[in-house]
């Protein structure tokens, strides 16, 4: 196949078509990737063709409605927060199985000082800097113990389960703060929910930090050969202990943002999050075994977990189907992101790659 | 064949041809081993020992000639057959299970039951316990869990099995690599009662010492056909080295020739004449007992040694990878103790690893990805941001520089030939320019063209004034792109071979410096042995 024609590399050529060229060789380039699992453009694919299905089913009870799909997004954000931070940790090749649970704690700790008529923003990072520092807990043990995050964690999950119901005996901690609660729940701006605001920031921040950065490549690095990584000059314990640390502080953020949405705290706070965290993670694209994953594929993951247990919440179903649908599209998800793919790149593709690279050739 | 040396034969291959395509990886290899005798098989890589073996193992069916245990024909009807003809075979890779007992990996596969159908362990005990006595195993190791176990140890239940499953012939494909000095004498005491009792036992081994210290008859093995085939004691070091390496031309005659470059580098350039790099009385472990070298600006100074010498040791003991235990190091007049890959790199001093795709390589990231990781801190632009189009040039400059052969600097380097992955780690070496670069086995499985494209690099880089350790088990290689040569053995510095002796620089005299000197008493207890 010849679809860069010679006269397409002419230095004197127009400025159109070499911005033609190169448009096309980023859409094969993304087409690729999605097809490879590199990208999160299947699941873009997925979501869209989801929302048309449930557009059509659910046409007559408001599905389709701003206030709803707004409301999607609302109620996501915690679940879209943690998962962002898990894509950093799944990429790191560790795992965080803490982090829900650090989410109550955060939330009762936040709740208390705010009852004790703290500022509110000290109250919320305070929040966020019990959930740094139960990561950097993980981190240390991680790298010092040279144990498997998936133990560490376990054990801290279960700690912080505990430590939960211990910290108000079980009790409910109600909240009345105004600037709280704009800042971390109610609030909107225009008809866009406030919380929207924190997923996008989120979204920004993390996946310029993973793609753009040298922090990103070296997390990347670390999951992708934690030997050769090392042997590049890589600090690999500092790797695992800062995204540890990222989804600790990640899950006491998300235990602020629901005492903004509750106006209360108790122990039983995110409890069925996890199962939620880690699949957004996963069908977002990131390997379990590290090196690959992408934040914008857990974002739009974590907004589509939360589409589908909308949309069974509209037609009748509970939390017990919620969550059984959750389960068979994780799976679902690993057995088409694990396939046999191919390696070769297509024809078409690579014509279009080789154009461009003699022109930066030819230029340079 | 005559009746009477078919009783004394145990195993017998005749005429043996092996083709794979068109290449002839054996031709005619004739080998006769006789009962209570040890014979020992050598060769270099590649020279068709492994595939001589798998066809004695039944595991390759041979395509001339016929093999014979304990005078029965071989028919390569079913995979096992060898083995129920009494053939054992000792893997050079372990094949233990480390979480089972002794007695477990004894019987894996082969459980004795008791009539309820459970692991009968005591019938198990009493069935191995003659042939653990003959062998002098400890009836302890049977319930000691093999990752308890000394390598001596793990060696002797994995022959102690071979022998369970077949008692005529015992193959050993390397058996000393792992052992110490001490362990290999008492494994050699252990083959020799095998021997005694009846068993013939074939030893494949790179060590010749070993060769004279055990074996009653040796063959050697060159690019599938027997070059020297003789009675141990009718042979000596000397021409068995030489019917190894037999005349082996090198390829790279085009390269710029070193007679003159090595004297160059020490005595007529004076401002070069101090050492950039002494290693003074190194330790490390149990591998390196007192190493003791110098290295200049400017050259290539080749490491040698067997398997299991220390070559690579050293490397990632310089490379800040393993903690020194004694000893000191200088790197340009400074005292240099890494503490860390990161801090060698700091200072200057870059590994290229022996095994590219678990230490060199992210295999799964592409080529840009994989040279850059080395200066993410110098692509880092305002607010951390990478400078991408930078890193692309980088990349590419690399590629164009070392003639990476790919579609582009995103393909990711598992589809890479190993010769253009082995150049991507090279370019992560050139892209960082450091004053002290380690190359463990940078030409392995490397096609000869790319292994040209490197060692012109290489050799590029010392001239720009870098310190090069080049370490290889390719002694050809070696003698053709290192200015000095140190040879490991033992534990320490056995030689070091000067630009002045030119003599020196070649496979055969190399080979003679690497092997271990321990066994030359126990050569004459042999010839007693053989006699007997």
């Amino acid at each position: 196949m010849s679809v860069a024609k010679t006269d397409d590399l002419n230095p004197s050529e127009p400025r159109g078509s070499r911005l033609w060229l190169r448009a096309r060789r980023w859409a094969g380039a993304v087409a690729w990737g999605a097809y490879r699992g590199d990208n999160p453009g299947i699941l873009v694919g997925a979501m869209i063709v989801l929302i048309a299905i449930f557009a059509y089913l659910l046409r007559d009870t408001g599905f389709m409605s701003s206030i709803n799909l707004l409301s999607i997004v609302r109620v996501s954000t915690t679940i879209t927060i943690m998962s962002i931070a898990i894509v950093f940790v799944l990429c790191a090749g560790e795992i965080d199985l803490s982090i829900a649970a650090i989410v109550p704690v955060s939330a009762l700790i936040t709740a208390l000082m705010l009852s004790w008529n703290y500022n509110f923003l000290l109250a919320a990072l305070t929040g966020v800097v019990f959930g740094a520092g139960v990561g950097f807990l993980n981190g240390l043990a991680v790298v010092f113990f040279k144990i498997p995050s998936f133990v560490v964690t376990l054990g801290s999950m279960g700690i912080m389960q505990g430590l939960a119901q211990i910290v108000t005996n079980a009790s409910t901690v109600s909240i009345a703060n105004d600037p709280f609660f704009f800042w971390f729940g109610g609030g909107s701006v225009g008809p866009i929910p406030i919380l929207a605001f924190w997923s996008l920031g989120g979204l920004i921040i993390g996946s310029v930090i993973l793609s753009r950065t040298a922090i990103g490549r070296r997390v990347l690095a670390t999951g992708a050969n934690a030997a050769a990584a090392r042997f590049s000059g890589i600090r690999t314990g500092r790797v695992k202990v800062g995204v540890l640390m990222a989804s600790g502080a990640a899950g006491g953020l998300a235990g602020v943002l629901y005492d903004g949405q509750y106006a209360a705290a108790n122990f039983t706070i995110g409890a069925n999050d996890l199962l939620s965290v880690i699949s957004a993670a996963i069908i977002g694209g990131a390997a379990l075994e590290g090196g690959k994953g992408t934040v914008l594929g857990a974002v739009v993951a974590s907004l589509l977990v939360g589409t589908l247990n909308n949309a069974l919440v509209l037609i009748g179903f509970g939390a017990p189907q919620q969550v059984m649908v959750q389960g068979v599209i994780i799976v679902a998800a690993v057995v088409v992101s694990s396939r046999p793919g191919r390696r070769t790149r297509w024809r078409w593709l690579v014509a279009l790659e080789e154009a461009e690279h003699e022109r930066d050739a030819r230029k340079a | 064949m005559d009746a009477s040396l078919q009783t004394e034969t145990v195993l017998g291959m005749q005429g043996i041809g092996k083709r794979f395509g068109q290449v002839w990886v054996l031709k005619n290899v004739d080998v006769r081993v006789r009962r209570g005798s040890i014979h020992a098989i050598v060769g270099h890589n590649g020279a068709g020992k492994s595939t001589l073996m798998k066809i004695a193992l039944g595991a390759v069916k041979p395509t001339e000639g016929e093999v014979r245990v304990a005078g029965r024909e071989l028919t390569y009807s079913r995979p096992a057959e060898a083995r129920t003809l009494g053939l054992g075979m000792v893997m050079q890779e372990r094949s233990l299970i480390r979480t089972l007992s002794g007695l477990d990996n004894l019987y894996l596969n082969a459980e004795r039951k008791s009539a309820l159908g459970l692991v009968d362990v005591r019938k198990q005990r009493t069935e191995i316990a003659g042939l653990l006595e003959e062998l002098a195993i400890p009836r302890s190791l049977l319930s000691t869990m093999t990752s308890d176990m000394s390598t001596i140890e793990q060696e002797l239940i994995e022959i102690a099995r071979a022998l369970r499953l077949g008692s005529q012939v015992l193959i050993l494909d390397e058996p000393t690599a792992p052992l110490g000095r001490d362990e290999i004498t008492r494994l050699f005491g252990v083959l020799r009662m095998i021997a005694a009792r009846g068993a013939g036992i074939v030893i494949i081994t790179h060590h010749l010492a070993e060769v004279f210290a055990v074996s009653d008859a040796v063959t050697c093995l060159r690019e599938g056909q027997v070059v020297l085939q003789a009675p141990t004691n009718e042979t000596n070091m000397a021409s068995l080295i030489s019917a190894m390496l037999g005349n082996r031309p090198w390829q790279g005659s085009h390269l710029p020739a070193h007679g003159g470059k090595r004297v160059d580098v020490r005595s007529t350039a004076p401002q070069k004449s101090e050492p950039s790099l002494k290693v003074l009385n190194l330790k490390v472990g149990t591998k390196l007992a007192d190493v003791s070298f110098e290295a200049f600006r400017g050259e290539v100074l080749g490491v040698v040694g067997l398997a299991g010498s220390g070559r690579t040791t050293l490397l990632r003991t310089l490379f800040g990878d393993l903690r020194q235990g004694g000893g000191e190091i200088q790197f340009q007049d400074k005292r240099y103790r890494p503490k860390s890959t990161q801090d060698a790199m700091e200072q200057g001093v870059f590994l290229i690893p022996e095994d590219r795709g678990v230490h060199g390589l992210m295999l799964a990231k592409s080529i840009a990805e994989n040279i850059t990781i080395v200066i993410l801190r110098r692509l880092s632009g305002l607010m951390g941001l990478l400078n991408f189009s930078k890193a692309r040039a980088q990349a590419q400059r690399m590629m164009k520089a070392l003639d990476i052969r790919a579609t582009g600097a995103d393909q990711t380097v598992i589809e890479l030939s190993g010769g253009n992955q082995q150049k991507v780690v090279l370019a992560k070496a050139l892209t960082l320019s450091p004053d002290l670069v380690l190359l463990d086995e940078p030409t392995f499985g490397v096609d000869i063209g790319a292994t040209h494209e490197i060692i012109a690099k290489v050799r590029a880089m010392a001239d720009e004034g870098a310190t090069i350790l080049w370490a290889s088990s390719d002694l050809l290689e070696v003698t053709h792109v290192a200015d000095r040569i140190i040879v490991l053995r033992d534990g320490v510095v056995g030689a070091t071979i000067g630009p002045e002796q030119a003599d020196k620089f070649t496979e055969d005299a190399l080979v003679a410096m690497m092997q271990r000197q321990q066994f030359e008493e126990t050569g004459a207890a042999e010839a007693e042995h053989v006699g007997g």
